[in-house]
């Protein structure tokens, strides 16, 4: 109950800055692609209940995005989501994992599957959108790129 | 004759002087004209020896320093991976355990392959294994299952508490040559060294002394076949039956037999003992699996045991080393009197060598020979099919008979015999009469789309025509999840409140022909909202809405959900009549079951070289996306019909929350069921080739195979929780309007935030008392 109301605020918030959010987004000087290290930092500190086997599977998944051996750490992450699907953070590596094999297309996809998977985490939603408009930016999307613009504001400003 | 004429000759006439030296000298031209011709001829034969020497020196080493062997691609099946929190059965453990031939023990299990269980407790050693991402070490380990979840795993005598095991995969099969060699490839460190030296022993005892051909033996064997008056010993080194079977013919012949020996020696020349035996190991031919011919030990070992060679007990080397003298005749499967009395000469030689004792020989004599009980036929035609068709997009068709890849796939055998055992068990039974029902079912997960059975026939060992992926078939009322989607995509137009008319409808298609459907109780119901219509899959309101949508938007739907079709522009595509394949609609429900994230049907993760060396790696794709808002509508409808709709019970019947939908086609020709749980989706097709009414329809057919697999298989409940952007709001079922639930014909249904119906029907009186209530519910 307590969960549905957090969420329910939390949309409605979402609505409410939205309406708020300069139409015309452009991305600043400030907005920078978050890195590796800020990246795992968030994906460990997402508190989503998981498996002691998927926490295992992330640390390895980490120490190999940490060498970029991306194919060996997507394979850690795709054992992990066989265990437990809904785990926003392994969506999210991948969809990082994408953006450093030039694939933003996957890249998209990952991050909303991960976002669909994030409940309150914004911590977690943020970094994804970053990823959904850096992938938007490869992809030459435009619109794409405002609509993620949009979205980060939105959380930014939580 | 020659020189009595010439004799004659001297006794007419005296020949002069000059005529005598004449003569000396022609003697002496022809003595030394027959010297040069004998010269030359020894010189030819020099050289043509020489020559031929070459020759088979160059095919010795062409062919040693080449690739040895066509390797056909080795197919596994997933690992299991075990961990806490796993859903797994006893049952399916131990069937995981046996499909890898790991042997049960009555103790703590000491080597690789092993087990020991009790009640819900498992104590294994796993065996080794290189996978894609890393090595598995053999660990010792105790897991204990319980409620259907694996509830500990640590270290069998650490006792510390394990994270995850991954076990080896079970070997499903070859992809071989129409007549071909298969083989495990093992190194020399590989086999054991009591295997080695028993080898030895048997085979050539003097192998590590001679340089390729043992003239001792030879006389030996000679003497021996003299005094019986037949061939009863063979001379033949190790070395002289490498080259028998690798370059010459079974013939007995003195050319074939010095050919032998010239290669054998030239083998030695150039390569030493080791790298001889390493490859006489894997050449040696111990056995046929039909047009499967087995070379080696290492696929003997697993053939006949199902183990590798480092794992067999010594009454299981000898099998395989006595095999050496006649794969055929001392076979342990067919002829397992001869193989045990062969193994017993076996284990009397290595005894009277020294190398066991007299106590241990009399102990291995009387082992029973067990060899294993794994089938030896490829045993999942249909999923093989799949996985064919899925490398031959990557791969040269010869490439996978030849270059000894590794192919791990997604099949998880468990549910594949859950799958088999429902439709074997459940098909007969409804077709009582004619015994040619026929039958097909895809299992998937539901997030990655990885496939986890699939069945092509009713006898699902038939490796015959795949309906699961081939049979092409109208989907019925499958397609109008899809109809209701394409409408709940727009939400400021329809939600499943919208009211719908199941009144008469009569369309002229394209072809001038009318179409006129007809509700499953040849009924009209007038008006019924969206929610009813799809729960008790009504055709007239169902082809209505798709005629207003329009077919394109449909076809457009079904492309994003995963389909291929181009649908042709009749009406009664609405209703489902398009023809599809079980594999397809998987295909299509799957992005159901993902709550709109589509991903692929695939069938293989990993390919590997045959020294296991990653080669390529089919990663998760997911590739569109269908709005997860209004997929959570149709899911949510999905639900009802296993609780209270065409599928009613089902949810209740398997003690979770499935969500599902029945299909049948016109005159009863096909009987459809797809659905999914949490974590899997599946769809079962039933019907007759030749097109017959089977009398069956979606839920009196299909259906039942359907639940009996999820009777069998670990499932969960799906996510009932809905998206943030939905509210669940009370309707007034007849009108489409808003209600209160405690309003006769009142239903909760969710909508898309801002799609809710903003006016009530009468049943809210607007009273203060209506008020208060409203508050304190």
């Amino acid at each position: 109950m307590f969960r549905q109301l957090t969420s329910t605020a939390i949309a409605v918030i979402i609505l409410a800055l939205m309406s708020c959010a300069p139409a015309g987004y452009q991305k600043t000087e400030t907005d920078t692609v978050p890195t590796l290290a800020m990246a795992t930092e968030t994906w460990q500190q997402t508190t989503t209940t998981a498996l002691p086997a998927v926490e295992d599977l992330m640390n390895q998944a980490d120490a190999q995005i940490a060498i970029r051996n991306w194919d060996v750490a997507s394979e850690k992450l795709e054992r992990a989501l066989r265990m437990s699907p809904d785990y926003a953070p392994a969506w999210s590596r991948l969809s990082r994992i994408a953006l450093s094999k030039a694939d933003p297309a996957r890249a998209i996809q990952m991050a909303k599957r991960s976002n669909s998977h994030a409940g309150n985490s914004v911590d977690l939603k943020l970094l994804n959108w970053q990823f959904i408009r850096d992938a938007s930016e490869m992809q030459g999307d435009i619109e794409g790129v405002q609509n993620a613009n949009k979205a980060i504001y939105i959380l930014q400003n939580l | 004759m020659t020189r009595k004429k010439s004799r004659k000759t001297t006794s007419r006439r005296k020949p002069p002087a000059h005529n005598k030296r004449k003569q000396r000298s022609r003697s002496s031209k022809k003595y030394r004209s027959k010297k040069r011709a004998l010269g030359w001829f020894v010189i030819a034969s020099i050289l043509i020896t020489t020559l031929y020497v070459i020759w088979l020196d160059y095919r010795v080493v062409d062919r040693f320093s080449g690739r040895l062997w066509s390797l056909p691609a080795r197919v596994y099946a997933r690992p299991l991976e075990l961990y806490v929190g796993k859903k797994i059965s006893v049952e399916e453990l131990l069937y995981e355990l046996k499909s890898l031939d790991y042997q049960a023990v009555n103790q703590p299990p000491s080597r690789p392959g092993r087990y020991h269980q009790w009640d819900n407790h498992f104590e294994i050693k796993t065996r080794a294994f290189r996978f894609w991402d890393g090595a598995e070490e053999s660990r010792e380990i105790r897991i204990d299952i319980h409620g259907g979840t694996v509830s500990g795993l640590y270290g069998l005598y650490t006792k510390e508490a394990i994270p995850l095991i991954r076990l080896d995969p079970v070997y499903i099969t070859g992809i071989f040559p129409a007549h071909g060699e298969d083989r495990i490839l093992i190194r020399l460190d590989d086999a054991p060294d009591l295997f080695l030296q028993m080898l030895v022993m048997v085979e050539d005892r003097r192998f590590y002394e001679h340089i390729g051909i043992d003239l001792k033996s030879i006389a030996r064997a000679l003497a021996a076949n003299i005094k019986a008056g037949r061939t009863v010993q063979g001379g033949s080194t190790i070395t002289q039956q490498l080259v028998k079977n690798m370059f010459l013919t079974a013939d007995r012949n003195l050319w074939r037999k010095m050919n032998e020996a010239v290669m054998a020696l030239l083998l030695e020349l150039h390569y030493d003992k080791d790298q001889i035996l390493e490859t006489y190991l894997n050449e040696v031919y111990l056995g046929q699996d039909n047009e499967r011919a087995i070379h080696g030990f290492g696929l003997a070992s697993d053939f006949y045991f199902g183990k590798s060679l480092s794992e067999l007990d010594l009454d299981q080397m000898a099998v395989l080393v006595g095999m050496v003298k006649g794969a055929s005749f001392y076979n342990p499967v067919r002829n397992p009197q001869r193989a045990t009395e062969r193994r017993n000469t076996v284990i009397d030689v290595i005894q009277s060598n020294g190398l066991i004792t007299e106590g241990q020989a009399i102990y291995q004599k009387n082992r029973k020979l067990v060899v294993t009980s794994r089938n030896k036929r490829s045993l999942y035609p249909a999923f093989i099919n799949l996985v064919q068709r899925q490398l031959t997009r990557d791969y040269d068709a010869e490439d996978l008979k030849s270059e000894g890849l590794q192919i791990f796939t997604t099949l998880d055998p468990y549910i594949q015999r859950v799958t088999e055992q429902s439709i074997r068990s459940t098909v007969p039974v409804l077709d009582r009469q004619s015994d040619e029902l026929q039958a097909a079912a895809v299992v998937a997960s539901s997030d990655s789309g990885e496939i986890l059975a699939i069945v092509g026939d009713r006898n699902p060992s038939f490796a015959g025509f795949n309906r699961a992926l081939d049979a092409q078939r109208h989907i019925g009322s499958l397609m109008k999840p899809v109809v209701y989607l394409t409408a709940v995509k727009r939400k400021e137009k329809y939600t499943l409140g919208s009211l719908l008319s199941d009144t008469r409808l009569r369309v002229q298609g394209e072809d001038k022909q009318i179409w006129e459907p007809e509700n499953y109780d040849k009924e009209f119901h007038g008006d019924v909202i969206m929610y009813e219509a799809l729960l008790k899959s009504y055709n007239i309101p169902a082809a209505r809405l798709g005629l207003e949508l329009g077919l394109s938007n449909i076809s457009d739907t079904l492309r994003q959900m995963g389909s291929n079709q181009i649908l042709p522009p009749y009406p009664s595509i609405t209703l489902g009549a398009v023809d599809m394949s079980p594999f397809e609609i998987a295909s299509i429900y799957q992005t159901f079951a993902a709550s709109g994230f589509h991903s692929p049907l695939h069938s293989v993760r990993a390919v590997l070289d045959s020294q296991g060396a990653p080669l390529k790696r089919y990663e998760l794709d997911v590739k569109r996306e269908t709005d997860p808002a209004a997929i959570a509508l149709i899911n949510f409808v999905l639900n009802k019909v296993t609780h209270s709709g065409t599928a009613k019970g089902l949810s209740q019947a398997l003690d979770i929350e499935v969500a599902g939908k029945t299909g049948t086609s016109d005159n009863l020709y096909d009987s459809w069921f797809a659905g999914f749980s949490r974590e899997k989706v599946a769809v079962v097709w039933l019907g007759f080739d030749d097109q017959r009414p089977t009398g069956l329809t979606g839920s009196s057919g299909a259906m039942r195979v359907w639940k009996r697999i999820f009777e069998g298989i670990s499932a969960s409940s799906i996510n009932l929780e809905m998206p943030e952007e939905i509210n669940m709001v009370w309707i007034d079922q007849p009108t489409g309007l808003r209600s209160d639930k405690r309003c006769e014909n009142a239903v909760e249904l969710p909508f898309i935030r801002g799609s809710e119906p903003q006016q009530y029907a009468g049943c809210e009186t607007g009273s203060p008392l209506d008020w208060l209530k409203k508050i304190f519910d």
